[in-house]
């Protein structure tokens, strides 16, 4: 009986092999050829494409016929795909079949297949395909944290900023929508988004507020200072933190009750924030933000002292000077920190001539 | 029959019991991985389709990292190693090699040629190492850091870089090794889609005569050394199979010390790398599961099967002898310091499956193997068992090591395509048959001295000398002592 079974797993293994053989031997085979013809096909069109979208025109001499040549000019819109747009995108759609994409994209879409679905919302997203919006916009409700994350980026892409609110909405209630997978989601758009971010800023969302003070700095809207001063002041250290890095994308804007707010945060209790105001005042090029720096070399918390070194080597002559005066300091971190910021800075000087 | 043979043909007969069904142990958990790393290798597939790296690496709130490289005695290879990485395509990072008191040039090499200068940086001692001796700038780039200090061995060196990283996510890389332009995007992704991510490895893969220019490979050939190509349908399986599909289970036990990505503050709490084993790679790993099912802290360690670190191996029998028998010694290392884990339910999935699947499989398979190959011949001498069933046995157990083997092979042609030739995969295929007609039995003979040479604490490392890689060909290590 035994005998019998290994007899059968033995002729059932040999054929597994045989097959699995044959087959890798054919699908490479024929993978290569393909590979091969998309190359050669890739080699005739990529110059004139090139050509197409960086100086435009009318015309483009590209006729994808075959099923391949129409792969490889769709492989092209995507891997060129951000410098692409208007009727450029338009035309190149055409060319590959815009009907017929919207057709299969709308497939995916509707897909019950996770991957299919999820391959579908990208792709509608690179194509640029408005007619698809009402689907994309039915799944930002879905529970699936990539297919909203996906989602997001496509709607992106299509409208710029038109669903922004919905979507920061939505990834305030997804937890595991991080802060930054909701700032690149920012990044893609082009323009002026402050309204939308004053008004994120009304709500009582801590994960919207935070997101939109950093945003709001990081684009330099000049609104943004009064939710800096504001915001630098809050009970939660995470807005408190928001606050100076928003500032510290924003920069000095001269404006004394603003450095006067941040500066007060000098004896935050938490580490945190000290570190990120020492950040912040390597723009501050006054006498009280060098006086608060070397106040933080002596800081309890390393990384307070490591920020408030590197702030002072960006300070020009009042930095420098007081890292000359931390040389002597009978702290060793200050008088280390203080030789290594003044040793970085003779080397690049070296360097530079 | 005398009351000896007796007793002897009992034991015999109780033994070869035991290897059946030990056999039929290991090769279901070997095909649980195997189906577990498929729907792995599926849904890598399919991700690639909707996630643009472009976007990721261009994106500004994409975690920096911090890149630390243990040298030692690589003054033919580091300049051009450090110049590949410098160019890497990754948004924020900085590069800190480690000089692990090299006793050739590697230091001046690096001096020269990066202009460096050294500064009294201070750092934070959050792991213990043996003494810096300085920290360099260089005035060319200012994301590299040179660290020179006493030799310490590899795990030393890391903990010594690990202290002056600047950023939360550092990566392991070793100094022989190369990583493809894109592999840091690849591998950091799950970082950036999942908050509890703590470690990430990728895929090491024989270098061998590929061609290899400033760093970089420029053409992937498989090597015309057989040995290498032994190692190259090995290294395709235990990636493949068994890290992809006990990563997919949350139960990676190892990340290879080549390429690997971690949180750096869990490193920290981890005590860093551990000096008094041979295996610091998978000793980290394991410590981590330990502290964090310990702590009840979710946390996931896994493997993506995509980003690819190509590294030199030995093509010399007495270099991979040497090599093994350290792989093995420091994987009881592992065992032996962790052996509270093992079918401990507290531990969960790490404790119930990695741990028996590394401690029985892994770390006593050569010695069942061995006695196995032993008892059989013993048997079929005293009449035991029949010539046919012993061959029987054999073949299917020499059929389905084939059938996993060609699988990897399939599976890797199927979502990576790395070997362009259809030849290439041809002798893949067959080495995969070869492999089973002395090669594995030598590994297991090697492992099986291993096991019985093995002392707790006892840390012995062959030195090794480097070759430069050339642009036409990348030659392999070379091991003195």
């Amino acid at each position: 009986m035994l005998r019998e079974v290994i007899w059968t797993i033995l002729v059932m293994l040999f054929y597994v092999d045989l097959v699995m053989f044959i087959f890798l031997l054919l699908k490479k085979g024929v993978m290569k050829y393909i590979r091969n013809k998309k190359r050669q096909i890739r080699k005739t069109y990529e110059n004139e494409f090139l050509r197409f979208i960086t100086q435009g025109g009318d015309k483009l001499s590209i006729e994808p016929g075959s099923y391949l040549e129409k792969k490889v000019l769709q492989a092209l819109i995507i891997d060129y795909n951000s410098f692409i747009s208007g009727s450029n995108q338009t035309l190149l759609l055409e060319k590959i079949g815009k009907e017929s994409m919207i057709n299969k994209v709308e497939r995916y879409l509707k897909s019950t297949n996770r991957w299919k679905n999820k391959t579908g919302t990208y792709l509608a997203g690179e194509y640029d395909l408005k007619k698809l919006e009402p689907l994309l916009l039915k799944q930002l409700y879905t529970s699936d944290n990539e297919l909203f994350f996906i989602t997001a980026r496509s709607l992106i892409k299509i409208n710029n900023k038109t669903y922004l609110k919905e979507i920061l909405r939505k990834s305030a209630e997804q937890s595991w929508m991080s802060k930054n997978n909701t700032l690149s989601l920012l990044e893609l758009i082009e323009g002026d988004i402050e309204e939308i971010l004053l008004e994120i800023m009304e709500t009582e969302d801590m994960f919207l507020q935070v997101i939109a003070l950093e945003e709001s700095g990081k684009r330099h809207y000049q609104k943004s200072v009064g939710w800096i001063e504001k915001m630098s002041q809050s009970p939660e250290k995470e807005l408190r933190i928001a606050a100076l890095k928003a500032s510290d994308r924003l920069g000095n804007t001269g404006e004394s009750s603003y450095l006067a707010r941040l500066m007060s945060l000098k004896n935050d209790p938490e580490w945190e924030v000290r570190a990120f105001l020492a950040k912040f005042l390597k723009k501050v090029n006054s006498d009280q933000a060098v006086n608060i720096l070397m106040e933080f070399m002596r800081d309890e918390n390393w990384y307070v002292r490591h920020n408030a070194a590197e702030s002072l080597f960006y300070l020009d002559e009042k930095g420098h000077a007081a890292l000359k005066a931390l040389l002597h300091a009978e702290d060793p971190f200050a008088s280390d920190a203080a030789r290594a910021v003044l040793q970085r800075e003779a080397l690049y000087k070296e360097t530079t001539g | 029959m005398d009351f000896f043979t007796e007793i002897l043909i009992n034991s015999i007969e109780h033994f070869n019991r035991f290897v059946l069904y030990y056999m039929i142990f290991i090769n279901a958990i070997y095909t649980l991985l195997f189906v577990v790393s498929i729907r792995a290798l599926y849904v890598d597939r399919q991700k690639k389709k909707y996630w643009s790296y472009e976007e990721m690496t261009a994106s500004s709130y994409t975690p920096p990292l911090s890149i630390v490289v243990p040298s030692y005695n690589e003054e033919k290879t580091i300049v051009d190693n450090a110049k590949a990485l410098l160019s890497l395509e990754y948004s924020e990072f900085q590069l800190i090699i480690v000089n692990d008191g090299s006793k050739d040039r590697t230091l001046e090499q690096l001096i020269y040629e990066f202009k460096l200068k050294k500064i009294d940086m201070p750092y934070r001692r959050k792991l213990k190492t043996k003494d810096i001796r300085g920290i360099y700038l260089s005035a060319l780039f200012e994301n590299i850091i040179i660290i020179d200090k006493e030799n310490g061995g590899k795990a030393d060196a890391l903990n010594a870089g690990i202290n002056v990283a600047e950023y939360p996510i550092i990566t392991a890389i070793d100094a022989d090794s190369i990583i493809e332009r894109d592999s840091l995007s690849k591998v950091i992704r799950p970082f950036v889609e999942d908050p509890t991510v703590i470690v990430s490895g990728g895929v090491v893969r024989p270098v061998n005569d590929s061609i290899v220019d400033k760093g970089f490979i420029e053409s992937v050939k498989l090597s015309t050394s057989n040995l290498v190509r032994f190692q190259t349908v090995e290294y395709l399986r235990a990636f493949l199979f068994g890290r992809l599909g006990l990563g997919n289970l949350n139960a990676l036990m190892i990340v290879s010390g080549a390429f690997g990505v971690f949180k750096k503050s869990v490193v920290i709490e981890a005590g860093g790398y551990t000096e008094d084993t041979i295996g610091e790679d998978m000793e980290l790993i394991v410590k981590i599961h330990r502290r964090m099912r310990e702590n009840k802290t979710p946390y996931k360690i896994v493997f993506v099967p995509d980003p690819v670190c190509w590294t030199q191996v030995p093509e010399k029998v007495s270099v991979l002898k040497s090599q093994r028998k350290r792989w093995h010694k420091g994987l009881m290392d592992s065992m032996l310091n962790h052996r509270k884990m093992l079918l401990n339910p507290k531990f969960k999935i790490v404790g119930m499956l990695a741990m028996p699947y590394y401690f029985f499989v892994e770390m006593l398979g050569a010695v069942v193997e061995i006695i196995g190959y032993v008892t059989f011949l013993v048997s079929f001498w005293l009449g035991i068992i029949s010539l046919e069933f012993f061959l029987l046995f054999l073949a299917v157990s020499v059929l389905y090591g084939i059938f996993l083997s060609s699988s990897a092979i399939m599976l890797d042609e199927y979502n990576f395509s790395k070997y362009e030739n259809i030849s290439e995969y041809l002798v893949l295929i067959a080495f995969s048959v070869l492999e089973n007609f002395g090669y594995r039995q030598l590994n297991a003979w090697w492992r099986f001295i291993a096991f019985f040479e093995y002392r707790r604490h006892n840390k012995t490392w062959g030195e090794m000398s480097r070759t430069a890689f050339s642009p036409q060909k990348s030659e392999s290590e070379e091991m003195n002592g």
